[in-house]
């Protein structure tokens, strides 16, 4: 017999429930909404972001026992995801459509596209993905500059470098003008 | 710090500046109107990047994890070396021989080997689904074990064919207002009469049904007999027809 589980599954007591799996679902809670999203702005297509994140933490469980902080989790989790993505276009190139050109030009745009956002969206579309994907880590993930370094293996500067043009590009794109990169010569 | 370096560091991390950022910020106002213009760049950015999450995803993905590890360990046990196979083989057999020759071992009723079951390690995530499936997965869960149902009720977010010892069984979760009831379908095994009772902390009720016996179980009773008369229809068809009634 196995000890007491409540039925709103939290446990009454840690005997006999496995560690692991709540871990394990500990991760999935706190960390899928934000995979998804990142997954999302990667690749721009709903199903494949979440097939992405499936995936994702289908391996971050066959390598759980590899996760020694939980304070860590977020970053694993990402380097995971992005190396799926990664995999995924090696398997199976994928048609080259533009991410503007797929899901962000529904013609039957849900709320989520109306109004101000959908036009911030459709600029953070038209980035180059070397600009996009470190704003979308600083932006959503909340890593700082040598957090993204790492994640990308390029040096920290080219990080700042990437994440300040994006940010020029956007405000072009929105209002513009690259005012302020012209005016300060920036790179 | 100087305006142009201030500038340079909003635009590559507005979100932390450090000390000598503050400082200025504190100091010139011109910096400080483009911080302001920054950190609302930032909301804005923030706000379209949050793109809606799916529903469900995450029970989504714990659903798949548990199916695999279910998976991998019934591969798992398939790879057992010959010998152990053939130790394993001799030791069914001498154990048919025990069980078969005398009755069920007391105090391993069904009402126990069910609760066991649907609170186990390997089934305790069940109880966190929260999404309906789809009426044709139950359906088929059943036919699997040559069910037919009559109508399927709904809120089923979790099915799958389990064996509990030798019962072949239909596991269910059927959450209401976030509160799982786990319902399992033991077939070809016919309780004699309904009962309640308490297991794990839970309570429990086992009642006949068709050729089987439907086991429910949850924190309380309070949705015990709208969910035997939803299954009794759902399993026997109709209510006239009810065999082994409470």
């Amino acid at each position: 017999m196995t000890a007491p589980v409540s039925q709103d599954g939290n446990p009454r007591s840690s005997a006999g429930v496995s560690n692991r799996q709540q871990q394990f679902e500990a991760l999935v809670r706190a960390h899928s909404s934000e995979l998804y999203r990142y997954a999302y702005w990667l690749c721009g297509q709903d199903a494949l972001a979440q097939d992405l994140v499936q995936e994702t933490f289908l391996r971050a469980w066959r390598s759980l026992d590899g996760l020694r902080e939980n304070v860590a989790a977020k970053a694993w989790l990402t380097t995971i995801l992005r190396r799926e993505h990664a995999r995924l276009y090696e398997r199976k190139p994928m048609p080259t459509t533009d991410i503007t050109d797929l899901e962000l030009c529904d013609t039957a745009p849900g709320p989520e596209h109306l109004g101000e956002d959908s036009v911030v969206r459709a600029a953070i579309a038209k980035l180059e993905e070397k600009y996009r994907e470190p704003l979308v880590l600083q932006v959503l993930g909340g890593f700082s500059c040598a957090e993204i370094a790492r994640q990308l293996d390029i040096t920290e500067a080219a990080v700042m470098t990437q994440v300040f043009r994006a940010r020029q590009k956007l405000k072009a794109l929105l209002e513009g003008g690259e005012k302020e990169a012209v005016l300060y010569g920036l790179p | 710090m100087d305006c142009l370096e201030f500038r340079r560091q909003l635009g590559t991390d507005p979100r932390s500046l450090d000390r000598a950022a503050r400082d200025h910020l504190e100091s010139c106002a011109f910096c400080a109107d483009a911080h302001g213009r920054a950190q609302a760049f930032e909301t804005r950015l923030a706000s379209a990047m949050s793109v809606a999450v799916p529903e469900g995803l995450a029970d989504r993905i714990l659903l798949a994890q548990l199916t695999g590890e279910r998976q991998r360990q019934r591969t798992g046990r398939s790879r057992v070396t010959w010998i152990a196979l053939a130790a394993a083989a001799c030791a069914v057999l001498a154990l048919g021989v025990v069980r078969y020759s005398r009755p069920p071992v007391p105090g391993m009723a069904l009402s126990d080997l069910v609760a066991a079951h649907v609170t186990g390690p390997e089934e305790r995530s069940a109880l966190l689904l929260r999404d309906p499936l789809p009426a044709d997965t139950v359906r088929h869960a059943f036919a699997d074990r040559g069910v037919t149902l009559a109508s399927v009720p709904s809120n089923v977010a979790y099915v799958s064919e389990c064996g509990i010892q030798k019962y072949r069984s239909v596991h269910m979760v059927m959450p209401e207002n976030g509160v799982p009831v786990s319902v399992v379908y033991i077939v070809q095994q016919r309780a004699k009469a309904s009962q309640d009772f308490h297991r794990n902390g839970l309570v429990g009720r086992e009642v006949p049904m068709a050729q089987g016996t439907l086991v429910m179980l949850a924190q309380d009773s309070g949705r015990f007999d709208a969910l035997e008369h939803t299954w009794r229809n759902a399993i026997e068809g109709s209510p006239d027809i009810a065999a082994g009634s409470r």
